[in-house]
């Protein structure tokens, strides 16, 4: 797997939580998640490597819902 | 007080907990676990037989855990104090639980930690969990050489009613229960407090006033003084359960458990058998219904299963980040919650924080009683501690968003967080359910004398004590922090020749009672006026090489450090600190 998973030394994660929150402060539901997708299109820009996409979308793959984990 | 708010109400009320407010069934219980509630008496003052109005140096209202605190050291510092509580017992419930280290710390230089210390429990591995799944667990290391663990979990009704036990022994310390202040006015040269107590109402003056009042303080509201910040959203159950469930002792914390779908729940092992649960409920929820009996046992039912429990206490909560936009109003200071509110998931900040600006203020007030210091040293509370505060409603801010998600986009990052925790290594650092509180650093401050030499970060100018075994000249263990004690202290390190030494501590000793501390290295033999780094412990934490010297103030945190002793720069230290360096020079 090329997708580094390891904790990065250089975030502070609380910091990065509280940014992605921010995202959806003033945010409709539709518009919140608008600028996040942007976002991951942004990094996954930076980053330019399939590779570490696919394994990045290999992890999600099965990720259910809330709602989908309970019924 | 068998009022139905605990800290709320428009009372004055005392005891500091938890930053919010308490609601609902939470009455005061007479026992606790194995705990029986005291009963202080009331017991007229003079000012009611004779109707003069007395004055005095310091009066500090409130009689809960910061209060209590305050009134210890500011007697033990031989300054006259009355204590002011409008209460005659100690907290309802175990609010504030997980007393830190720093904390223990400043117990113990009041004389007061033993018994907590007996009576504390520790707990060293928590557990997070994600609906069945077991998402992290994690230990909590004692750091280095600590006489306390990083959490000492212990009820506030234990650790006022041990607080109670070292002020009732303290001649310079007048504790006055069933005593509410109903006024308060202040002029340039003293404050002035109407008290209303059982046989009468009287006034009382005041040099100065610490308010440790609540989150509610009379004293904030008879000032005219605005609180600013925000109520949250997320409202949790908080009870007290006896139980002889044989569960680990560990802290555990569900995120949407099988037994309570949608919510939250922290589990927490104290003394006595007792559990302290809490539950987030639905914002609309009444308190009369989540405080329901049938309802508040059919949850716990569910969370311990065939053990038998009992509910000793219960209460509803919502947390508040609030915060005064000075914590010196002329001759008042406020401290703990009548100063500062955060959310109970903040990694226990609210009464440590409390005791730690309790240990800020009372040294000065103390130094500018005693003429030792210029009233200018005073300013420094506020640009001390409210930075401090503020960070720590930050980070609570922090935990408190990530459990309690608020929207679509909130509950989705919260969930993806939770999704990738057992994923992926890094995921589980986003976790956030209560960053405990940091050590506690007083960046920038006024009084510290900033670095000119060579150092590392750690033990920078602000930094608390890190207290840690020595080797005593006789050969037997002692303790760093005891040998500093609450004067000024200045503390060299190594076989270094110190020349002039009486001429300095003459003069030292002429601003302020300083004491000397000299420490030999790892490996010397113990020797008279020295003691030994045995464990190596100062060393590493201070930087220290040959001649390092360091000042601490009298709340024992650093005041400057240098590479070398010299006598000039460090009585030109102190008296900076004090504001005296006009005076004298």
């Amino acid at each position: 797997m090329k997708l580094n998973t390891e904790p990065a030394k250089t975030l502070e994660v609380d910091d990065v939580y509280a940014k992605l929150l921010a995202l959806g402060n003033g945010r409709s539901d539709p518009d919140a998640r608008c600028a996040m997708s942007a976002l991951i299109l942004l990094l996954i820009n930076h980053i330019g490597d399939p590779d570490v996409l696919d394994d990045a979308l290999q992890i999600v793959s099965d990720f259910p819902s809330r709602e989908a984990a309970r019924s | 007080m068998t009022s139905e708010k605990i800290s709320a109400g428009g009372n004055t009320s005392s005891q500091s907990g938890l930053g919010g407010d308490f609601a609902g069934r939470s009455r005061q219980p007479e026992k606790l676990g194995g705990f029986t509630y005291p009963k202080y008496p009331f017991m007229a003052p003079p000012e009611i037989k004779s109707g003069e109005t007395r004055h005095y140096p310091v009066v500090v209202v409130g009689g809960g855990m910061v209060g209590l605190t305050a009134a210890i050291d500011m007697a033990r510092k031989g300054v006259r104090c009355v204590l002011l509580d409008d209460n005659d017992t100690v907290s309802a419930g175990s609010r504030s639980i997980a007393q830190a280290r720093r904390t223990m710390d400043i117990w113990s230089r009041l004389g007061c930690s033993k018994p907590m210390s007996e009576k504390g429990v520790s707990w060293s591995r928590g557990h997070t969990h994600h609906g069945a799944d077991t998402i992290l667990s994690f230990e909590v290391f004692a750091e280095g050489g600590s006489r306390f663990p990083s959490f000492t979990s212990l009820a506030q009704y234990y650790v006022e009613h041990f607080l109670v036990e070292r002020a009732e022994r303290l001649y310079e310390l007048d504790l006055r229960w069933l005593s509410r202040v109903v006024n308060l006015r202040q002029n340039d040269d003293y404050v002035e407090l109407d008290i209303e107590t059982p046989e009468g109402t009287y006034s009382v003056r005041a040099d100065w006033v610490i308010a440790a009042d609540g989150a509610n303080s009379g004293v904030r509201d008879a000032l005219g003084l605005g609180f600013p910040g925000d109520r949250l959203k997320d409202r949790f159950v908080i009870a007290d359960v006896l139980s002889d469930a044989d569960f680990p002792f560990e802290r555990n914390f569900w995120f949407d458990p099988p037994f309570y779908e949608g919510n939250s729940v922290l589990r927490v092992p104290q003394a006595d058998s007792i559990w302290r649960i809490d539950w987030q409920i639905d914002p609309e929820d009444t308190s009369d219904r989540a405080l329901d009996p049938e309802v508040v046992d059919s949850r716990l039912r569910r969370i311990f299963g065939d053990n038998s429990f009992k509910v000793e206490w219960v209460s509803t909560y919502t947390s508040q980040h609030r915060l005064m936009d000075s914590f010196r109003h002329g001759r008042v200071f406020f401290a703990g919650d009548a100063a500062h509110q955060f959310s109970p998931f903040g990694g226990g900040r609210g009464g440590n924080s409390g005791v730690q600006d309790a240990d800020n203020i009372v040294w000065k007030i103390a130094a500018v009683v005693h003429g030792k210091a210029d009233a200018g040293i005073l300013d420094s509370y506020d640009a001390e501690r409210r930075p401090i505060a503020r960070r720590n409603i930050e980070d609570s801010s922090k935990s408190t968003a990530f459990i309690t998600p608020q929207n679509a986009h909130s509950q989705s990052l919260h969930d993806a967080v939770l999704k990738l925790a057992t994923r992926v290594p890094f995921g589980k650092n986003y976790v956030n359910t209560g960053r405990f509180s940091v050590w506690p650093v007083l960046e920038n401050s006024p009084l510290s004398v900033p670095d000119g030499d060579e150092f590392a970060d750690a033990g920078r100018p602000g930094t608390p004590s890190f207290d840690c075994p020595v080797l005593l000249a006789n050969g037997e263990k002692g303790w760093f922090n005891e040998l500093i004690g609450d004067e000024f202290a200045l503390v060299i390190y190594g076989d270094f020749q110190v020349t002039e030494k009486d001429d300095v501590m003459a003069r030292l000793s002429e601003i302020f009672p300083t004491r000397i501390v000299r420490i030999a290295p790892k490996g010397s033999q113990p020797s008279e006026g020295y003691v030994v780094d045995d464990g190596n412990y100062f060393a590493e934490q201070y930087d220290a090489r040959v001649g390092t010297t360091y000042m601490f103030r009298p709340d024992q945190h650093v005041l400057a450090r240098w590479r070398s002793f010299n006598a000039k720069t460090v009585a030109d230290g102190l008296e900076s600190a004090l504001g005296k360096s006009e005076a004298t020079g």
